[in-house]
């Protein structure tokens, strides 16, 4: 049984998020501020930490921090700032993602779960076959040969058309593709009065692919310039 | 110390100076100028050439009357001196010797005094001279008798002619022959080798002799030239010297020596005594005066350097003007006091020839004390700044600015004017009258100086009425750029002055002050929007419970219709609360500027086509159909991708929220004409009635549906034109009838 450790010093937040994990057959350790959460971690190992940005004592930040001096586990920090800089500030301390309150429970449940997947699939990728044909992303895997798509080992069913446009983003992670760009490299035909597919595929690739489409982890919108892979 | 010192010194030195200046005054060498202190000896001065040249006179008018007036070498009184004859048809000689004419002149009152000059003591006279033909003078050739001031003569001048005569032979014979002198002459004439006339006072030397003594001037009959060791030598003395030839040939000398060792005791040697005391005497006194005025200039400069910083005396607060006449009338109270008392006790200590000079000095010393006095009030003023705010020129000039400043604006203008227009009159009146009335030089003078006046006066007010054109365009230009917007424009009015200074400081402050008030404003804008995110923060945690427990009742099996009912709602408004409290945040930062933007290149087709994806099939559900019209082509604008998406957003649902089911959603991207900016337009006709006006739509918690029935913040609009408006955009909204439109317009970057 995975062991995930929730730190925050709202107690019911903390009892909803136990509720939800443990019907997942999670294990929840309970801590309320940081100093606790680090004592718990100093006798025991945990798979996952949740942790609440704006607590009395240790916050949230500082706590990341001190873990992440001994330890790589997945760290999700769950914060009632939404701001840019919030976010920005708590990937770059070393937290593996960032969840703002009011959360929705099945998106947290999804996180917590494609976190895991990710840190215990890091641990035997070099059992995976080594192929010319298998595009990886972070937790995304194209697999050429069988035209197979997995999210954090979990398949994924996609049109041919989705395919495609997820494989030319893919192949070139970091690269804007324009509306055009992608029309003329999938239907191999001269854009002339595009409309609105391109557009709704990479919308519904995104619904597939990503946990909260409206923050996509992969494909992501570059507004009025075109859509990218992340490169990570 | 040095308080007392330098006043004390300063006296001293001055009194060095006018002791300097009282030792050239009285020297018998005042007004020669400064050149003849240079000559050392006595011999090479101006003087001693004025001396021997008059010496020389007198010696060849002995030569001359010698023979008139001795016999045998003693003076004959009983000599012929002149033959007059009556003026009248009986013609008869009368000769007058030498003892009637003398007689004769003392019965008039004339007579010779110690230095054989003719004095004259007027006598009572009731006899008219009557004038006489002057037939023959013994001492004067018969070929000079040719005037008739000379033939026609009284014999009282006659007289006295011949009294100055002797005299000037006495001259010789005193102080020349009968007593020791200095003065040596020598002259030979030769009528053949055994006879010859013979003038001299040292018969007993040799010519060779008398040029040792020093001095000497020798002319030769045989010779041109003359031999001298004299500086100036006397031309005349050759001249005379042929006059006074007796005999028709050239064989003569004459010589004048001076003994340079003065061992007589006569006028040389008094003269030449004299001369060295008075160039010491003078030398003395430029050395005191040239130190009496150094003197007094540096401890005057060190007086004003410690002038700096003292006290103000009752005198100085005084108004400068007061001052200045309380000096004068202090000079000339103590001039007239001082004429009548120190003047004429001084009188009694010195001789008549000083008494000038001291009351020079007296009267020189008063005005100087009492300017001195000024001028150091003068100074202190200056230190204490109380030199021009204290005077009453400046008092006045307040008062009549108080006349004049308070006036209105047009009477100023009048009254300038009118000041202007009587001056240039009164000018060029002036330069005609002089032009018409004076000639010469003095005319074109004045009427040039009453031309450059008007010139200078004209100009004067054309700079007066530039500089007020210049003021008020300064002025126009500050309030054009405050009114659109630059409140932080000031107007530089350090050359500005009258009421333009006045206006535009007054402009400036308006500027400081709408400054003042934006600037509170954004900050207090700001205020509110950090409030307004940390209130959201707070919001949100117990949201979360709330949000968290509903969802994990809705998991409950729970089959009572009612309270699914409940839930539902419950459901619906904790949702509704989370969209509020993100879009409060993002309504309060937006419109407050409190964001920062990351602009870059856009194109405007390219994130409609991806808004367009995004809600295609969102729209679907509620059977709205997207009609869209993109030009193909680029429309390149600079905005921020992310912050263009969501106002884009806000109005895609706007349209999804309120537009009536199953119509139409029209999407446009137009350029404008000119091609200077990119327009989006969506038009959706709208499910409810809009009586409502496009402006409140746009204000905060402002809804379509009066109702509220939908899920909406009442913030989109708002957010989005606010959005709109920190991008550089327009953003408009229009309402006609059910149809409503909303237009985005950005400004199409241009290459």
């Amino acid at each position: 049984m995975q062991k995930i450790l929730v730190c925050d010093d709202d107690k019911e937040i903390v009892d909803a998020i136990d509720i939800y994990l443990s019907s997942e057959g999670f294990q929840v350790i309970k801590a309320f501020d940081g100093y606790e959460a680090l004592d718990y971690l100093a006798e025991n190992e945990v798979d996952l930490m949740i942790v609440d940005v704006m607590m009395p004592g240790l916050d949230g930040i500082r706590t990341t921090r001190k873990v992440r001096e001994t330890s790589s586990i997945p760290i999700i920090i769950l914060s009632a700032k939404s701001e840019d800089n919030d976010k920005i500030l708590g990937l770059n301390i070393g937290a593996d993602d960032y969840i703002t309150k009011p959360f929705n429970p099945l998106e947290l449940v999804a996180r917590v779960k494609s976190q895991l997947r990710r840190y215990t699939q890091l641990g035997n990728i070099n059992q995976q076959q080594e192929n010319d044909n298998i595009y990886k992303c972070g937790g995304l895997t194209i697999n050429d040969d069988n035209k197979e798509v997995t999210v954090d080992g979990e398949p994924i069913k996609l049109t041919p058309i989705e395919y495609n446009i997820l494989l030319l983003l893919v192949k070139n992670a970091g690269k804007v593709f324009s509306i055009d760009e992608i029309y003329e490299q999938i239907w191999n035909e001269e854009a002339i009065g595009a409309d609105n597919t391109v557009a709704v595929h990479i919308r519904h690739i995104r619904e597939k692919i990503e946990i909260n489409p409206r923050e996509p982890r992969y494909l992501k919108v570059v507004w009025g310039v075109g859509y990218k892979i992340e490169k990570q | 110390m040095r308080k007392h010192i330098l006043p004390v010194l300063h006296g001293v030195f001055v009194i060095f100076a006018l002791l300097g200046i009282g030792l050239m005054f009285v020297n018998s060498n005042y007004g020669r100028g400064l050149s003849w202190i240079s000559s050392e000896d006595f011999e090479t001065s101006e003087l001693f050439n004025e001396r021997l040249n008059n010496d020389i006179h007198y010696i060849f008018d002995y030569v001359n009357y010698r023979d008139v007036f001795e016999t045998d070498g003693e003076l004959d009184l009983e000599k012929d001196i002149a033959g007059v004859s009556n003026i009248g048809p009986y013609e008869e000689e009368t000769v007058f010797t030498l003892d009637d004419l003398v007689r004769y002149a003392r019965t008039r009152g004339y007579s010779l005094d110690e230095n054989q000059n003719v004095i004259h003591v007027p006598v009572e006279n009731n006899n008219t001279e009557i004038n006489v033909k002057v037939n023959w003078k013994a001492y004067s050739p018969v070929e000079n008798l040719s005037g008739p001031g000379d033939v026609f003569s009284t014999v009282e001048d006659l007289a006295k002619e011949t009294l100055s005569c002797l005299g000037d032979y006495y001259k010789v014979v005193n102080f020349m022959i009968e007593r020791p002198s200095n003065i040596y002459f020598q002259i030979r004439y030769k009528r053949s080798l055994t006879e010859s006339s013979v003038y001299t006072n040292a018969a007993d030397k040799t010519v060779d002799e008398l040029k040792a003594l020093g001095k000497y001037c020798y002319v030769q009959g045989s010779s041109l030239s003359m031999d001298t060791n004299l500086d100036q030598p006397p031309a005349e003395m050759t001249v005379f010297a042929e006059a006074s030839n007796p005999y028709e040939n050239s064989d003569y000398y004459a010589i004048i020596a001076v003994d340079t060792s003065y061992s007589a005791n006569d006028a040389y040697a008094a003269d030449s005594a004299s001369f060295h005391r008075m160039r010491v005497f003078y030398i003395t006194g430029l050395i005191c005066l040239a130190v009496g005025l150094a003197g007094c200039l540096v401890t005057l400069y060190q007086m004003i350097l410690d002038c700096k910083g003292r006290k103000l005396i009752y005198l100085d607060k005084v108004s400068l003007e007061g001052g200045l006449v309380i000096c004068l009338a202090g000079i000339l109270f103590f001039t007239y006091i001082s004429d009548k008392t120190i003047c004429k006790l001084l009188h009694t200590l010195f001789s008549i020839p000083y008494w000038d000079y001291i009351d020079m000095v007296v009267y020189l010393s008063i005005t100087y004390v009492i300017c001195l006095i000024a001028g150091f009030s003068v100074i202190r003023r200056y230190h204490a700044h109380t030199l021009w705010s204290n005077s009453i020129f400046r008092n006045l000039r307040k008062y009549f600015q108080l006349y004049i400043l308070h006036q209105k604006f047009t009477f100023r203008v009048v009254l300038a004017y009118l000041v202007f227009l009587i001056f240039n009159f009164s000018l060029l009146g002036g330069i005609f009258l002089i032009a018409m009335n004076v000639s010469g030089t003095a005319g074109t003078v004045l009427s040039a100086v009453l031309g450059i006046l008007l010139f200078l006066l004209d100009f004067w007010g054309f700079h007066t009425l530039f500089h007020s054109a210049w003021e008020q365009d300064r002025i126009n230009e500050a309030v054009k750029n405050i009114a659109s917007g630059d409140t932080s424009y000031q107007i530089d009015t350090s050359l500005f002055s009258g009421k333009e200074k006045v206006l535009a400081e007054s402009i400036n402050n308006i500027g400081i002050g709408l400054e003042t008030a934006i600037q509170e404003q954004v900050k207090s804008e700001r205020l509110k929007a950090d409030l307004i995110t940390n209130v959201s923060h707070d919001i949100k945690t117990p949201l979360t419970s709330i949000i968290n427990y509903v969802d994990l009742i809705k998991r409950e099996n729970i089959q009572d219709p009612k309270i699914l009912d409940y839930l539902k709602i419950l459901d619906q408004k904790s949702q509704r609360l989370k969209t509020l409290t993100e879009d409060l945040v993002e309504a309060s930062k937006a419109s407050s500027g409190n964001l920062r933007l990351d602009i870059t290149d856009i194109d405007f087709s390219e994130i409609i086509y991806q808004t367009n994806g995004e809600f295609e099939e969102k729209f679907q559900q509620r059977r709205l159909e997207l009609v869209t019209s993109i030009p193909d082509k680029r429309l390149m604008i600079e905005a921020d991708g992310r912050r263009l998406w969501r106002i884009l957003e806000n109005l895609y649902n706007n349209a999804f929220k309120y537009a009536m089911e199953g119509s139409r959603v029209y999407v446009d991207l137009k350029e404008t004409d000119d091609g200077s900016s990119a327009v989006f337009t969506i038009k959706n006709v709208s499910a409810s009635p809009l009586n409502i006006s496009p402006d409140e739509l746009t204000e905060r918690f402002v809804r379509g549906d009066v109702a509220r029935t939908t899920e909406g913040s009442g913030l989109g609009l708002s957010i989005a034109q606010s959005l709109t408006k920190l991008q550089n955009g327009t953003f408009t909204l229009s309402i006609d009838g059910d149809l409503f439109k909303a237009q985005v317009e950005f400004p199409i970057k241009q290459n």
